[in-house]
């Protein structure tokens, strides 16, 4: 009994999760967070790539997307992308990319930076706060962004 | 000194047995979350109770959080016999169920760490009843109470492989609180004994989550498997009966059953998800044993075979989340129907008592806490056709959960 639970345990190690584990992906969120810490740190390749990657996972802005749990969290890969882009001087990508973004739900800071883009002194003022849009569109601020 | 042994041999039946009967030892894990949603929750295991169903859950969380729960217990049992005559004990308590801290690492692996306290056993009770024995001279009215806990404190570990968590909990389990009781005999008055037990043990609970989300062709289902081997616990019993002078030390141990269980979860909607549990207790063959007297955990011995499903719901306007859920279980006690006693003099059983459980829940989500709270409720009867007296218990849980996310 024992050998043959041994056997299948190492089965299922070998033929399915050793593979699955090579294959598997992060979750949109996890990608999402990671793309925020590397433009926090001005890191704005990493960060286009990380959103890139949150993109082909869920590809849709909103004030509240669920992550685990019950928690929510904002998410606005397509508006982030978009900003990384204007950084990286991708103006065409950056205006493309904040245009979806305002296209699916309204945000102050995606219309700001709409209006920064091609503007290098513009980008380089003060960034407005992330949390207004919300108050502009109604909501309470009641979901914020998860932390490393 | 023959009367003196007969005396504390009957302590050691009534305090014993009573004890194996107040407590079914279907031990299941924390919080409201779970409980509104039927306890199907191997599968979900995605908050700071994760350590109690699925420790290989802990690694899907991101933030540190911490819960406590609070649990309302009202217990009723009539026994009726066949003349239609009857007796109702009730019992109402409340108290600190559980509370945990879960802490997040930077890493590749999701490392996470937790640590919990729980209560695991409930050995209170409060009852009254007549016990017949010759040698102390006839009918002896017996009043009986308890308020022995045994709780546990756990540590775990857990970390994300690709699609996979894997997760171990470690718990020391420890007692607190006395049994007493009081024999009314006709030979020798009032006699009152007090059981003092110091019960200990470590178990291990392991714990595999298979996350299909985590996949390159992701789909939002979640299985659980968790296995905690059987253990024992140990019970270094002081008896002291003071009208006698009397003090023995002696040693009880209890069998604690192998657990397994398996759990699916599927998140049908952004809102809503569903999920389903079937856990094995290997209560089989285990008992509670001092000195050379037996007795088996299950009055049937046999294994309990629990299925659980559940759903939640969440409700989303501007300015608030609410939870609500529901779930169902069937629930395996220890107890047995009485059907006769052999040429000993011992009780024969019959099969396994099996209760139903509907569960309700709802709560309150914000940002940094979130508030739930879930009734549970079942009922079933024990018929003792030897003797010809039901026992009807009736159970109602209310759990209260706080969850702080920092």
């Amino acid at each position: 009994m024992r050998k043959s639970v041994r056997l299948l345990l190492i089965l299922i190690l070998c033929v399915i999760i050793c593979p699955e584990i090579i294959y598997s992906q992060q979750k949109f969120y996890e990608y999402y967070e990671k793309g925020l810490n590397y433009a926090s740190s001005q890191d704005w390749q990493s960060a286009a790539d990380m959103f890139k990657k949150a993109i082909e996972i869920d590809a849709k802005d909103s004030y509240r997307k669920r992550v685990y749990g019950t928690k929510f969290i904002e998410y606005f890969p397509n508006r982030e992308l978009g900003i990384a882009y204007a950084y990286l001087k991708q103006d065409g990508l950056a205006r493309q990319y904040l245009d979806i973004s305002l296209g699916e739900v309204y945000s102050e800071r995606a219309e700001d930076f709409k209006n920064r883009v091609g503007n290098p002194s513009l980008l380089t003022a003060v960034e407005p706060k992330k949390e207004e849009p919300q108050k502009a569109a109604g909501k309470t601020v009641l979901f914020q962004r998860l932390h490393y | 000194m023959k009367s003196l042994s007969t005396v504390t041999f009957i302590f050691f039946l009534l305090l014993t047995t009573t004890f194996s009967q107040k407590n079914d030892f279907n031990f299941v894990g924390a919080g409201a979350r779970a409980a509104g949603m039927g306890n199907a929750f191997i599968g979900v295991s995605d908050d700071a109770t994760a350590i109690s169903w699925n420790p290989a859950g802990l690694s899907q969380l991101m933030r540190a959080e911490a819960s406590v729960v609070g649990r309302y217990t009202m217990r009723d049992v009539e026994f009726k016999d066949f003349t239609g005559a009857n007796e109702t004990n009730s019992l109402s308590t409340f108290g600190l169920n559980f509370g945990s801290l879960v802490v997040p690492f930077k890493g590749v692996f999701n490392p996470v760490i937790a640590a919990s306290f729980q209560n695991q056993l409930d050995f209170t009770y409060k009852d009254n009843w007549v016990e017949y024995n010759e040698e102390l001279g006839g009918e002896v009215p017996v009043e009986g109470e308890s308020d022995v806990l045994v709780h546990a404190g756990s540590i775990a570990y857990s970390m994300k492989f690709g699609f996979l968590h894997a997760g171990v909990t470690v718990s020391r389990w420890f007692s607190t609180g006395e049994a007493s009781a009081t024999l009314q005999t006709p030979l020798y008055g009032a006699v009152k004994g007090v059981d003092e037990h110091s019960i200990t043990g470590t178990s291990f609970l392991l714990g595999a989550l298979l996350d299909f989300e985590s996949l390159n062709n992701s789909f939002p289902m979640k299985l659980g498997i968790k296995f905690s081997p059987s253990f024992e616990l140990e019970d270094e019993l002081k008896t002291i009966i003071p009208e006698f002078n009397y003090q023995a030390e002696s040693k009880i141990t209890y069998e604690m059953p192998s657990v397994i269980g398996f759990g699916l979860s599927f998140r049908v909607l952004d809102e809503l998800t569903l999920a389903a549990d079937y856990e094995m207790i290997g209560s089989k063959n285990k008992q509670i044993s001092q000195n050379d007297v037996s007795v088996n955990l299950s009055e049937s011995n046999e294994d309990m075979n629990q299925f659980r499903v559940g759903a939640e719901y969440l409700i989303i306007s501007n300015n608030l989340i609410i939870p609500v859920r529901a779930g169902y279980k069937n629930n395996p006690t220890m107890r047995a129907d009485l059907v006769d006693y052999d040429v000993e003099g011992l009780p024969v059983y019959s099969g396994q008592v099996m209760a139903n459980s509907l569960n309700f829940g709802a709560g309150l989500v914000f940002n940094n806490f979130a508030f739930d709270v879930a009734y549970e409720y079942f009922d079933f009867v024990v018929k003792d056709t030897a003797d010809g007296i039901n026992e009807n218990q009736t159970h109602n849980f209310i759990t209260l959960s706080g969850i702080v996310y920092f």
